[in-house]
């Protein structure tokens, strides 16, 4: 009865393993040896061992790239994806309370918008907007009350790409913040009311401490899914001015496909990445360890009805 | 009755007779596809594949004319993305090296014809163009054969050529007291050497003084191989053709970096031009003027400002004018950089004979010269020069003076990074995150990395 059990299980388990593996397993060791060559463009398996990893001690480029990306994934994070998507959340709900749910449906789904819109498309209009001669939206509105024009990328790379990052990322906060805040039991506000709380006063002592996991899990998700994500910066900037918006996961790209002519340094790329993987993790430690998720995932110590 | 019946019969036998035949010389008749992958990735030239299949047309009458049972059809596509997606995309097919993958035929950069051939992708064309030598070959620019060369290999047919230059607004200049006497003789001013790159620096704050532009000076904002041109004007190289290494001239090449760091100085060009999008410098230069010039020009802008910004040749006229590349010292010389595409047979093509056929007879006088005069590009062969159409375009004669003055890539698997790695100091001393000092030794260091014992350091 129990091999039987056991066998129920593995069969059960059995899609979703092929899969990890196919998908996830395969190609991670496949990513690791390849760190370990000096694969070019002709894709050739000349193992070197860890020169690659030797020749990022080097690389000077990269310490710029570092800070460049911890710059880039927290600043949008503070900025965009946890605080704007908190006050979008906020917002929208302190509208439908009010009884205007279709006004408040509709600002979520105008900010729904940049993330229904194909990347490329996205990317360009930003080109727009940011255009420096005064073709661009910005600077034509500068040019009609007589403004200079500015050169907007170069001048501000860094709050160029956590903006147009952001007005994407903010909607995954605002979603999951607008459900976790219309699911809070409306007696924890109307209590809140009766003592004479503020509408400030009832986001500070009732509603952020029960969407705490949400806030926290977006964080968390957040954090992993930026540290990985360049194709709006390869779009709006090519991560330039001279790697000033270049991420570590970007400079990973440019090594093996990026520029004029590129260098096609797969081995050294791959070597990048796997680096990135290890950030990653251990971000997701940490994050795990100090927002306690393990509380989060336990099972709850009162029975809900 | 019984004759109805025969009819009948007759009339299905023959109508059977009639099928077979069809259907027998319908098998008969080969048609054999060739595949060529293009690039612009300038638009107006789009002939660069439509002309292998006008080629393919008159291949296929040729054949139909003297009963031949066998057709061509040409699948070829045409890329206007950027190079390095082009690029990108050959690769990896190559690698795969399947034959219904790869495409026959590649018309790509001549600076792609080391890399691609000593990785075994291409198939040598020594003997083709030998075949063809008499009726068709004998008559190219004996110069441009080199360009496509690779360690005593032939491996590509020039496709066009085409000059660099500095685009300059006749109009600001005009506005600065310059007479049309004095515009006409700017490009011979800079030929002499009587106009320098500090010239064209001082040029540039006077009429940033006059309040006439933006920025003054602008440049490609992505990477190409324009910037060796300054390397030359410094007097410098960047190739050694008796090695066949490559050269990193320290001198010139931190004089060119000072050069690109003192415009950013001096508020001439903007400090982030490495990230401007290509249609703002068209547009900047060609269409409003708030430039007053683009230092790293090329002839096909010309097609590209009428054709994709829908400006009139003869506002063009009226508002630009051009020269070489000013020498930037003494020692240096007035220069402009040609960059040959040519069309290559890949190795894992079942017909490269016939590839090559079309290639030659796409390489006719009239249609290379409609590739001309729509992408606005340099005639390849001699024929070309006398050719009635070709004569009719003032500007393909004008822009013609400044061949003699001409430098190109090296022939070396590495040179299209060194322009990569070029571009990238540029945009390191133009944001002012590296001085020209140690943008010289991030080129040493890169160079180091991607050339090794191919690299000559000055």
């Amino acid at each position: 009865m129990k091999r039987r059990g056991y066998g129920m299980i593995v069969l059960l388990l059995l899609p979703a393993l092929l899969i990890i593996l196919a998908f996830y397993v395969v190609p991670a060791v496949l990513t690791g040896t390849m760190s370990l060559t000096n694969m070019d463009h002709r894709l050739s398996w000349n193992f070197v061992g860890l020169d690659n990893y030797k020749a990022m001690l080097q690389d000077t480029i990269l310490s710029r790239v570092f800070w460049n990306t911890l710059l880039y994934v927290f600043g949008t994070l503070l900025c965009f994806n946890v605080t704007f998507g908190l006050l979008l959340a906020l917002a929208t709900s302190y509208i439908a309370e009010r009884q205007a749910e279709r006004t408040s449906m509709f600002f979520r789904a105008l900010w729904l918008l940049p993330r229904f819109t194909p990347p490329i498309v996205y990317g360009v209009i930003w080109l727009w907007i940011l255009d420096p001669t005064r073709n661009g939206l910005l600077n034509g509105i500068l040019n009609f009350f007589g403004g200079r024009p500015v050169s907007w990328i170069s001048e501000y790379p860094m709050p160029v790409i956590i903006l147009t990052n952001g007005v994407i990322g903010a909607s995954f906060g605002m979603i999951l913040f607008y459900s976790a805040i219309t699911s809070i039991s409306k007696e924890y506000t109307w209590a809140a009311e009766v003592d004479g709380a503020g509408w400030l006063q009832r986001i500070r002592y009732v509603t952020l401490p029960l969407i705490r996991w949400p806030l926290m899990f977006v964080t968390a998700y957040q954090t992993l899914s930026l540290l990985t994500s360049y194709e709006y910066i390869l779009i709006i900037t090519g991560g330039g001015p001279f790697y000033r918006t270049t991420v570590w996961s970007l400079y990973a790209y440019n090594e093996a496909f990026g520029g004029y002519y590129a260098s096609y340094r797969f081995g050294y790329a791959t070597a990048l990445t796997l680096v990135l993987v290890l950030i990653s993790m251990v971000a997701s430690i940490i994050y795990w360890r100090v927002f306690r998720f393990r509380e989060m995932m336990s099972e709850p110590k009162i029975e809900v009805i | 009755m019984r004759t109805m019946k025969r009819v009948a019969l007759l009339v299905l036998l023959a109508a059977a007779a009639l099928l077979l035949a069809f259907s027998f010389s319908a098998a008969a008749q080969e048609v054999i596809t060739i595949r060529a992958w293009t690039v612009g990735p300038d638009t107006p030239a789009f002939y660069r594949a439509e002309n292998l299949i006008t080629a393919a047309e008159r291949l296929n009458h040729i054949l139909e004319v003297v009963g031949a049972d066998i057709r061509v059809e040409v699948d070829a596509d045409f890329w206007t993305d950027e190079w390095d997606s082009f690029r990108r995309r050959v690769i990896l097919a190559s690698e795969e090296g399947d034959p219904d993958v790869v495409p026959d035929i590649l018309v790509s950069s001549h600076l792609d014809i080391p890399v691609w051939s000593s990785s075994g992708w291409l198939a040598p064309l020594d003997d083709y163009v030998q075949t063809y030598w008499e009726s068709t070959y004998q008559d190219f620019f004996p110069h441009l054969w080199e360009s496509v060369s690779f360690e005593g290999k032939i491996w590509g047919v020039p496709q066009d050529i085409e000059v660099r230059m500095v685009f300059y607004r006749k109009d600001h200049l005009r506005a600065l007291g310059w007479t049309e006497d004095e515009i006409n003789d700017l490009a011979r001013k800079v030929e002499e050497k009587e106009f320098l790159l500090a010239d064209l620096q001082a040029l540039a704050k006077e009429m940033q003084a006059a309040g006439l532009v933006d920025y003054p000076i602008v440049h490609r904002p992505t990477s190409g191989p324009d910037f060796f041109q300054f390397v030359v004007a410094y007097g410098g190289d960047y190739y050694d053709p008796e090695t066949n290494k490559l050269v990193i001239d320290k001198a010139a090449l931190e004089a060119t970096l000072q050069f690109f760091a003192d415009n950013v100085k001096d508020g001439l060009t903007p400090s982030g031009m490495t990230t401007w999008p290509w249609p703002a410098v068209h547009r900047a230069i060609a269409e409003e003027g708030t430039a007053g010039m683009q230092i790293t020009g090329g002839m096909w802008f010309w097609a590209e400002w009428q054709r994709d910004f829908g400006i009139p040749e003869e506002d063009l006229w009226e508002n630009l004018t051009w020269s070489l590349i000013p020498a930037g010292s003494e020692k240096g010389r007035p220069n402009q950089l040609g960059h040959p595409l040519a069309y290559m047979v890949t190795s894992p093509s079942h017909h490269k004979d016939l590839a090559f056929l079309l290639i030659t007879l796409a390489s006719e006088v009239d249609l290379n010269t409609r590739h001309s005069l729509e992408a606005a590009k340099l005639a390849i062969r001699r024929s070309q020069t006398a050719f009635p159409r070709f004569l009719e375009s003032e500007y393909l004669a004008e822009a013609a003076k400044l061949v003699p003055h001409q430098i190109f890539t090296a022939a070396h698997p590495a040179a299209g990074r060194y322009a990569t790695v070029l571009h990238e100091a540029i945009g390191g001393v133009e944001t002012g995150a590296l001085t020209p000092t140690q943008a010289v030794d991030l080129v040493i260091q890169r160079m180091t990395q991607a050339a090794g014992d191919d690299l000559i350091i000055r």
